[in-house]
């Protein structure tokens, strides 16, 4: 398990480099001139110049992606070009807005997902059964940012409610408010991660209550409604709680739309906004800081995984 | 609210002029406010829903004016840095709530003038300015340590030659070329010199990136801080701002104006909340929540919808902003004369009126119409860029000896900006009536705006900046093009030497009557010579106000920013 833990990540700093290489790279080539975009119409070329030698820009790509490697690897992620603001000061600032809407995002995810997936399963091939995997299959079509939308717009035009949008509220402060403001993004942005565990909750239970040792369970005399949550669905969740983690990185990708359309002032939402501006330093580190957090995750996916299931050994 | 290409592109990121007219309309600084009672015929207490092509109305009766009020309003930008010099984005439309300036002369409105940290200046001659400086225009209460004093001409003079020196500043262009003497003198006035005479110098020494900031700001200490934190003598204080979240002002206690109507202290507002919402979508819906006091429509018909059952006070004003046709006079065919009044001829404006803008815009000349004296009459406009398609034909064909001509023609592609989408196809169609073949090259916005800077194309369709003021209308028809450091345009003046003169005498006329008349005067020599760059209309925009914000200031364009003589009235 040590060699295995020790390969995983000697190959996600690997990735992480091509990842840094590419991003760095394709910013670059990308047109459009970040000084010009500065400096508006009317600009002069000594305003340019001096723009670009404050920005970095001027000196060679080597030396541009050194200057900011050598920073992120001693914990310096830069500033953005055009506040000047240090990265690391607005993810620590956004973080928790973004950490709580994926928190809260899982949470609908395993009260929706799994319950439902469960329904399905047990009564298989029946109206509730159809119901579940036409809902499922809705979720997994319909696109987050639509949904959203029409999140914000049915309750507006029919009550005349919007959740609050703004200024972001405290969950220390004022719970309530804070519940108000994230839960519509939350669940919005689970609808297509619980699609998806209602989907192989339903196929993984009705693995499991195949087996032998279920229709022992059975035989034995025990009534239905043990013999599925006592033996059948805590086998059935191993697979279910794995993808659980590894939809975390979809749930990060759908949080930039969301945080826009909610406007919840998170780092999906900082990311976004600064791709649009050329914003180099911050898109580089963010998509950097989120492939980071995609590989930690997937390794700790893997071990949980084999942790799980006494089956499961990595050599 | 309609938005620049700067403002879609970068999304968060603003030209100034973009962010100083989203403040502008967000913050109750309009032009024609359209009130019952005031000339309109609804009988029904204002609420009534303008019909298709009727226009807008609203009721907003001033009465007494309330203190502590709280306004809030929505900006799609967020604060870069509350520095004036460097400060892009949604930062510059608050500059003038934050900062003073010496004076402001309304480019709409010319016989507006504010006279702010100034009393007043004298003109020995052409090009010296002498300003009294106003005592008791006093530092508010900062974070910064910076003590609460009268403001004086040192840091008039301390600001301008930061900018001077300073060459990624947004004033850089004008001080390091207007600014040839920066003298706070012993007897406390201040004096600004320009190197030649220069007319647009009223329009731009009391612009939002020209702002006093008190002069310990500035020190090397503290001028970081300015990132986050302002210290300043105008009518607010900043509280507090969160990135991404938006920011509060209070009103500085230290204020020196009062309204010269009441005699009262100013501003009456007790909390200014700016809400950094990207998306329009979410703006509106919280506006219509109650949860923001102003709206910038996107058009009347969105107007019209919102304001149905509701008493929303309509505010009109001009976009200043226009999507344009450029010709690129380097290449073929467009060297000829006759090839650019063709194309000149081609444009019907009416139609982009009637069908884009539902008659909520006017045909725009050389100078947009919303410039007021400098533009011409829609009269003339007509006798010197009428639409005529079969005058267009016969150009082509004394120039080609055919009836058609093909041309190359860049724009961006898949642009939803300024209705650019809903311009093209009809502009496309007047273009192929009058004769021309389109060889159309859709990019990629970030690639049509390098070969735009670069001067890489033929002819190319829009590039829609926020023109405050008309020096910009004059520059692109000069042969250095519009920042006369030779990007996005090479106008008529590179094959007509005598244009460029031209814009070069009427910019350095200083008397306003003299200027007016001069400049167009120029328009009437470009036409004739057949222009380079050709705007097509100016639209309306449109904000919409809750009842409880009363007597917003009107007809002052960007001006308005200065005024804060309004109130939220939260009984209303």
């Amino acid at each position: 398990m040590q060699t295995f833990i020790i390969r995983r990540l000697l190959i996600g700093v690997v990735i992480l480099f091509i990842l840094s290489v590419t991003v760095f790279f394709l910013l670059r080539v990308v047109p459009g001139d970040p000084a010009i975009r500065r400096c508006g119409l009317g600009c002069t070329e000594e305003q340019l110049a001096a723009i670009r030698e404050e920005l970095g820009l001027n000196k060679s790509y080597a030396a541009q992606y050194w200057d900011w490697m050598s920073g992120v690897l001693t914990g310096d992620l830069g500033q953005a070009n055009f506040t000047g603001r240090p990265v690391s000061e607005s993810i620590q600032q956004r973080l928790p807005v973004t950490l709580e809407l994926m928190l809260l995002a899982m949470i609908f995810t395993i009260l929706i997902g799994i319950p439902f997936g469960v329904i399905s399963a047990v009564f298989r091939n029946t109206p509730a059964d159809y119901l579940v995997r036409v809902v499922a299959v809705f979720g997994l079509a319909v696109p987050v940012f639509w949904v959203a939308t029409l999140v914000l717009i049915i309750p507006l035009e029919v009550w005349g409610y919007a959740p609050p949008l703004g200024v972001k509220i405290s969950p220390i402060e004022d719970p309530w408010g804070n519940f108000k403001q994230m839960a519509p993004a939350a669940a919005v942005l689970a609808i297509a991660s619980a699609a998806g565990i209602m989907r192989l909750m339903r196929s993984s239970l009705l693995e499991v209550m195949r087996q032998d040792y279920m229709r022992t369970a059975r035989a034995k005399g025990l009534k239905e409604r043990s013999v599925i949550l006592a033996h059948g669905l805590k086998n059935s969740l191993i697979p279910v709680i794995t993808v659980l983690g590894l939809q975390i990185s979809g749930l990060l990708g759908g949080a930039i739309i969301v945080e826009q359309i909610f406007n919840l002032p998170g780092l999906g939402d900082y990311t976004f906004r600064a791709l649009f501006a050329n914003e180099f330093e911050v898109v580089q580190t963010m998509t950097l800081y989120a492939g980071a957090t995609v590989v930690i995750i997937n390794l700790i996916v893997d071990v949980s995984y084999a942790w799980l299931d006494p089956r499961i050994r990595y050599s | 609210m309609a938005g620049s290409y700067w403002d879609k592109f970068m999304h968060q990121r603003l030209s100034r002029r973009r962010a100083l007219q989203g403040a502008t309309a967000m913050s109750a600084a309009a032009g024609a406010i359209w009130l019952v009672g005031c000339g309109g015929d609804d009988d029904n207490g204002g609420n009534g829903t303008p019909g298709a092509g009727e226009t807008p109305q609203g009721t907003q009766e001033a009465g007494s004016p309330v203190r502590g009020g709280t306004y809030r309003v929505g900006s799609t930008a967020d604060f870069d840095t509350f520095d004036p010099y460097i400060g892009i984005a949604a930062s510059v439309g608050y500059f003038p709530r934050l900062y003073n300036v010496l004076v402001n002369f309304s480019a709409q409105n010319t016989d507006f003038r504010f006279d702010d940290l100034s009393t007043g200046f004298e003109q020995p001659d052409d090009t010296t300015y002498v300003f009294t400086i106003r005592q008791g225009v006093k530092v508010g209460p900062n974070p910064l340590g910076i003590p609460e004093r009268d403001l004086t001409a040192e840091d008039v003079q301390i600001a301008y030659e930061r900018i001077r020196t300073l060459p990624q500043s947004n004033a850089y262009a004008f001080i390091g070329q207007w600014m040839a003497e920066n003298t706070a003198n012993p007897d406390g006035t201040y004096t600004f010199k320009t190197p030649r005479p220069y007319f647009f110098w009223r329009n731009r020494i009391g612009s939002p990136i020209n702002t006093i900031v008190p002069r310990e700001a500035l020190e090397d200490a503290v001028i970081g801080r300015l990132r986050g934190e302002a210290a300043g003598a105008g009518p607010y204080l900043l509280e507090s701002y969160a990135e991404g979240e938006g920011a509060v002002l209070v009103p500085n206690p230290n204020y020196y104006r009062t309204d010269e109507r009441t005699g009262e202290k100013l501003p009456y507002l007790g909390r200014f909340e700016v809400k950094i919402i990207t998306e329009r979508a979410t703006i509106r819906t919280a506006f219509q929540s109650d949860q923001l006091d102003s709206y910038g429509a996107e058009n009347v018909d969105e107007v019209n919808q919102l304001s149905q059952g509701k008493n929303y006070a309509v505010v009109k004003e001009p976009s200043n902003t226009f999507i344009a046709f450029t010709m690129n006079p380097t290449r073929e065919p467009w060297q000829d004369d006759r090839i650019r009044k063709a194309a000149l001829y081609a444009i019907n404006r009416q139609e982009y009126i009637d069908r884009i803008y539902s008659g909520e815009a006017q045909a725009n000349g050389l100078v947009h119409w919303s410039m007021g004296d400098a533009a011409l009459s829609p009269d003339e406009l007509e006798e010197l860029q009428p639409h005529d398609p079969a005058q267009s034909r016969q150009l082509i064909q004394a120039a080609t000896g055919q009836d058609t001509i093909r041309i190359k023609v860049m724009y961006p592609a898949e642009s939803a900006i300024e209705q650019h989408n809903q311009v093209l196809p009809i502009w496309r169609e007047q273009m192929k009536a009058a004769g021309f073949e389109l060889d159309e090259d859709p990019q990629p916005f970030p690639t049509w705006l390098d070969n735009y800077t670069k001067l890489e194309y033929d002819s190319s369709l829009a590039l829609n900046q926020v023109y405050e003021y008309p020096e910009f209308n004059m520059d692109f028809q000069h042969s250095e093009g519009p920042a006369r450091n030779n990007i996005y345009s090479t106008g008529v003046g590179r094959l007509y030497p005598e244009i460029d003169a031209e814009i070069d005498r009427v910019k350095s006329i200083t008397d306003a009557e003299e200027f007016y008349a001069a400049i167009k005067d120029l328009q009437r020599l470009i036409y004739e010579k057949g222009p380079t760059f050709i705007p097509f209309v100016t639209w309306n925009q449109f904000t919409l106000y809750h009842p409880r914000v009363k007597n917003i200031p009107t007809g002052l364009g960007a001006s308005g920013l200065y005024v804060n003589d309004w109130w939220v009235d939260p009984n209303a």
